[in-house]
């Protein structure tokens, strides 16, 4: 599934522009006229980015920004803004913790480059959280083997730095603990 | 009436004819000679008149009896009755003037006569007298008929009433006397002379001659013996004095001792205004009231004195006041008792008017408070009223030297000249005005000597004042001028004439102020020129006057008008202000918030620019890419054609072809292609349209107004302004597309336009809220025609305006946004671009909680009869508000 960029813009025109200028892109290109609309397609499959315009009937920019961060936090949020005064941008970095902030007209290459920048960071994003979590479960699993097992996670050496292997305390098996071992591991599917 | 004929052809002479003309004659001749020795004395003419009335009867008598046909002889017969008829009267009047009873008979007298006229005039226009005459042997007679009855009865009456009166006064008489006998003479010879009436016995037909010329003779010859023997009257004392008392013309009034009236003459009774029969025999209080009081006359009876020219005051019966100027003496009896006071009055009431102007006149130049000299040929005073003595004690030692004598009489005025002339004489430090003139015939002039130094100072006072005046209206800081009811220029002062460079004579009697005005000012004039004749004033109008030079500048212009008792207007009173500076501030300042207008849109412009920009770029970008592809389609569109000349198209050739197409999605192409570029041509069109409009807002355009298409105007100030409105109403237009073009200026129209606009869409943004949650509003933008005028609306559905600001809606920097947002001129400027430079009106209606409409009227022509808003401009900027 390719990813989903939003353009929330209440002029059809520049929305439009943008759909034809960006249709070679590897995402798809959505679009909205209001923040009303683009809450809609939001809430029917979250998009990865969403460029907004500041000036809008009904809700500026910004504050539709602000609620995209706290309902879709993973979403890149970035304003496109004809209108670009200094209040706009500061509600809009403030609020909307917005990833970047385009004034109209902007060159189409550097909001594709801009546009994949930021899906790669959130890939990368995703997958450092996900890796993240790995470690989590895998420390866990450690932590599990240690209490059923004292000191099962832990090495010993000697003087020499030589790993001492210690005697596996009475009724287990090496061969079932490695079943054991084999079990946790699987229940987390590999990466 | 044909006189009869008197040739003697138509006449007999007979006997009887000639003996009666002979006696006609001698009677006749009788009265003349008693005229004649009694000088025409008043007795003597009663005798005439009674004899000459004889002499015509006889007369007369004496032709009808010689005539020859009864024609003539009734013609004579007519002619002898008029002596006939007057016979009684006269002799009656004779005997009363005779007997000295004139007095007592005057009424008689005056009925006598008026009966014998009666009858003369009866008998000669009707036949009732005389109807005709018969004839005898002596000849013709008369025929009388009934009135003859009547006249007997009265010629009887009258001849006894006659011999009564004689026998009295001859009973009367002084035994002896001239009187006695005179009257027993004339006694005898009317007793005589009435015998000549048996002449009317042949007129009844008793067969008598007549013969009554025979008596005439006796009684003449008795009356002639009489008469110069006795003469008619006596020159007695008593006789002069009745003469004297009715002639003389001052009043005698005799008062017994009883203080009665016994005597009064003519002259009294027309002085004191009463008839003799109401003094005599009356209380004297009557006649001798004021004049002499009973008790005064009591004392004058008593001590016999007299009283002469005691001047009183009279007031006679018919009104008014005479002077009298009365004398009293008392008459004695043979024994020495005072009898009675004879009292004379004199009318001096004129003489005493004559007296008393004669002593007013005199008395003028030594009561007059001015000097008064008179000087002879000299030079030397020969008079000096008072007033001279007192103000010029030098006068009569200094005589010519004096400065009022100086140069006198050489400076006297000259033969032909008028009769004084004036000159200025400083003496000290007074100044006299001195009238020489001169006294007709005679060397002396006389000086009339007035001090004059307080009118000369009040004058000179009044002089310098007018200067003053003159000056302060010339040399104003400001204009001054006044129009009469044409417009005509009747008075203007230097500053403004300077002002405009043309010279006094050139303009005031000569110009209409309308003439000295741009066209634009004229149509400005001809509106409010019946508003300031009707109301009477006009504030603030500003006009645009050419020089003489054809240059022009700006004036305020304050009038009021002068009226007369009816308020009907005769001239105005205006001053005229040189605003040009304040003119051209007044443009800076519009300029200053255009710019602050033009800082306030721009954000909004610039979105608006960037937003189509943005798409078009990316549109352009879109056909960039898609050019790239079809220029790879077109190469191998060029191959195939050319692979086609050569030959059957290679397969492989066919298969890269249809793989380009495909891989260029031509599909997608032709869908999106056109869409790109129109909707790219339309952004462009955006851009550029807002482009222009600020072009034209910011561009200071010629001060000459241009017809303008509003609507068009209206719609490049909402796309100017969407950026201000779009966000929070939605805008409705309702253009009138038949709007006439309107004379304007467009820059400043539009910034006015704008002002109203954004503070539509700032009124609609406060309902809707920073969140949208008051929804949007709309914003109704109209234009029609009303008149004369274009009407344009502008109607927000904001919040209203509050009433306590309502008249400061249009005030500078007056405004209800926080500090930093806008400073409060944008309404106020429209006021003025709207009202000041365009002539047209701006107002508001509005409700609270509702929402405004701002009104704007704008004259479509300069046309002249574009009539005055009611109410003027100084009553726009309050609203209305609709319950």
């Amino acid at each position: 599934m390719s990813p989903r960029v939003l353009f929330v813009d209440d002029e059809p025109h520049v929305t439009e522009a943008l759909k034809r200028a960006l249709r070679k892109e590897p995402y798809e290109v959505l679009t909205a006229q209001s923040a009303a609309e683009a809450l809609q397609v939001m809430a029917e499959a979250p998009a990865e980015v969403v460029i907004a315009d500041e000036k809008m009937p009904g809700m500026s920019g910004s504050e539709f920004l602000r609620l995209i961060r706290q309902h879709y936090p993973d979403t890149i949020r970035m304003i496109l803004t004809g209108h670009a005064t200094l209040d706009a941008a500061i509600r809009a970095v403030n609020e909307g913790e917005i990833y970047r902030f385009f004034t109209k007209p902007c060159n189409d290459a550097d909001l594709v480059v801009t546009i994949r920048h930021a899906l790669e960071r959130q890939q990368l994003f995703l997958k450092a959280r996900e890796l993240l979590g790995v470690v989590r479960s895998q420390t866990a699993e450690l932590d599990q083997l240690e209490q059923l097992y004292p000191g099962i996670s832990k090495v010993k050496r000697d003087e020499q730095g030589v790993i001492v292997m210690e005697e596996p305390p009475p009724g287990i098996s090496f061969a079932k603990l490695m079943q054991e071992i084999d079990k946790t591991l699987r229940k987390e599917p590999s990466i | 009436m044909m006189f009869p004929p008197v040739d003697s052809p138509h006449y007999l002479l007979t006997a009887q004819a000639l003996l009666t003309g002979a006696a006609a004659f001698a009677t006749w001749l009788l009265g003349v000679v008693v005229v004649v020795r009694e000088r025409g004395s008043q007795i003597s003419r009663k005798f005439c008149v009674m004899t000459c009335a004889v002499s015509l009867w006889l007369a007369a008598f004496a032709c009808m009896y010689g005539a020859d046909e009864a024609r003539i002889a009734v013609w004579w017969c007519k002619i002898g009755h008029i002596g006939v008829l007057v016979i009684p009267a006269a002799v009656y009047h004779f005997t009363v003037t005779v007997l000295r009873i004139t007095l007592r008979r005057r009424w008689g007298v005056m009925a006598g006569w008026a009966l014998s006229g009666a009858f003369v005039l009866t008998m000669l226009s009707t036949d009732w007298l005389v109807s005709g005459v018969r004839p005898y042997w002596w000849g013709y007679y008369t025929q009388y008929d009934w009135l003859n009855l009547p006249f007997l009865a009265f010629f009887f009456g009258v001849l006894a009433a006659i011999l009564r009166d004689y026998w009295r006064a001859y009973r009367a008489a002084d035994p002896g006397s001239t009187h006695q006998r005179r009257t027993r003479a004339f006694l005898a010879a009317f007793g005589i002379g009435y015998l000549a009436s048996a002449d009317y016995l042949a007129a009844y037909d008793i067969p008598v001659y007549p013969f009554g010329y025979l008596p005439v003779f006796g009684f003449l010859a008795v009356a002639a013996h009489t008469i110069w023997r006795y003469h008619l009257a006596d020159i007695t004392p008593a006789t002069a004095a009745a003469e004297i008392i009715d002639t003389i013309s001052d009043a005698l009034i005799v008062v017994d001792a009883d203080g009665i009236v016994r005597l009064v003459n003519q002259a009294a009774t027309q002085l004191l205004g009463y008839r003799e029969g109401e003094l005599v025999g009356q209380s004297a209080s009557l006649a001798l009231d004021g004049a002499l009081s009973p008790e005064q006359l009591r004392a004058l009876l008593q001590t016999g004195g007299t009283l002469r020219n005691r001047e009183t005051a009279y007031y006679p019966k018919w009104g008014g006041m005479r002077t009298l100027a009365f004398s009293a003496s008392v008459m004695r009896g043979r024994d020495t008792k005072p009898l009675a006071v004879v009292c004379t009055a004199r009318d001096i009431t004129d003489r005493k008017r004559a007296e008393e102007e004669i002593e007013r006149l005199a008395s003028f130049p030594e009561e007059n408070p001015d000097a008064v000299v008179e000087i002879n040929e000299h030079g030397a005073p020969t008079y000096l009223n008072p007033a001279a003595c007192r103000q010029f004690p030098d006068l009569e030692r200094q005589g010519p030297r004096h400065p009022l004598l100086d140069g006198l009489p050489a400076a006297r005025p000259r033969t032909g000249e008028s009769a004084s002339v004036s000159r200025e004489v400083e003496v000290g430090d007074r100044v006299y005005e001195e009238w020489i003139s001169m006294v007709p015939h005679s060397s002396v002039l006389r000086l009339y000597i007035r001090d004059v130094t307080t009118r000369k100072r009040a004058e000179e006072a009044l002089r310098n004042y007018a200067n003053e005046v003159h000056d302060l209206y010339n040399k104003a800081p400001c204009g001054y001028h006044s129009l009469d009811r044409d417009g005509v220029i009747v008075a203007m002062n230097d500053t403004e004439l300077a002002w405009l460079g043309y010279a006094h004579r050139e303009v005031v009697g000569k110009k209409r102020f309308s003439e000295l005005l741009t066209p634009e000012s004229v149509a400005l004039f001809h509106g409010q020129f019946p508003t300031l004749k009707e109301r009477g004033w006009v504030r603030d109008l500003e006009f645009e006057m050419v020089r003489k030079d054809g240059s022009t500048f700006s004036i305020l212009l304050n009038a009021t008008a002068v009226t007369d008792e009816q308020g009907l207007y005769l001239a105005s009173r205006s001053t005229v202000f040189d605003i040009t500076d304040r003119k051209a501030l007044e443009e800076q300042l519009i300029q200053a918030q255009k710019f602050e207008l033009i800082g306030q849109l721009a954000a909004g412009i610039a979105h608006e620019i960037n937003t189509p920009i943005q798409y078009v770029g990316s549109n352009v970008g879109f056909l960039q890419g898609i050019f790239s592809n079809l220029d790879r389609l077109l190469d191998g569109y060029e191959r195939v054609m050319a692979a086609v000349r050569r030959g059957p198209i290679p397969s492989a050739l066919l298969n890269e072809i249809e793989t380009l197409a495909q891989d260029l999605d031509l599909a997608y192409m032709r869908q999106e292609v056109p869409k790109a570029v129109a909707q790219s041509l339309e952004g462009v069109e955006r851009v550029s349209k807002i482009v222009r409009s600020v072009r034209e807002l910011s561009h200071s355009g010629s001060p000459k107004k241009t017809p303008t298409d509003l609507n068009h105007m209206l719609e490049r100030a909402i796309a100017m302004a969407q950026d201000e409105w779009r966000y929070v109403a939605d805008l409705v237009t309702d253009f009138d597309p038949a709007l006439p073009p309107v004379p304007c200026l467009p820059d400043t129209l539009q910034q006015a336009i704008l002002n109203i606009l954004v503070n539509a869409a700032q009124a609609s943004a406060e309902v809707v809220g920073p969140n949208g949650a008051g929804g949007k509003g709309t914003i109704t933008v109209s234009t029609k025609q009303a008149g004369p005028w274009a009407e344009l609306r502008i109607r927000d559905t904001g919040k209203g305006i509050p009433r306590a600001i309502h008249p400061k809606i249009f005030s500078p920097f007056f405004t209800t946004k926080a500090v930093g947002q806008g400073t409060g001129q944008g309404l106020s400027i429209a006021h003025s671009i709207i009202v000041r430079q365009h002539g047209g009106t701006i107002r508001f209606e509005t409700m609270e909680g509702r929402g405004t409409t701002f009104i704007i009227r704008l004259p479509i022509e300069a046309s002249e009869d574009m009539p005055a808003e009611k109410g003027g401009e100084g009553d726009v900027a309050s609203g209305v508000v609709r319950g």
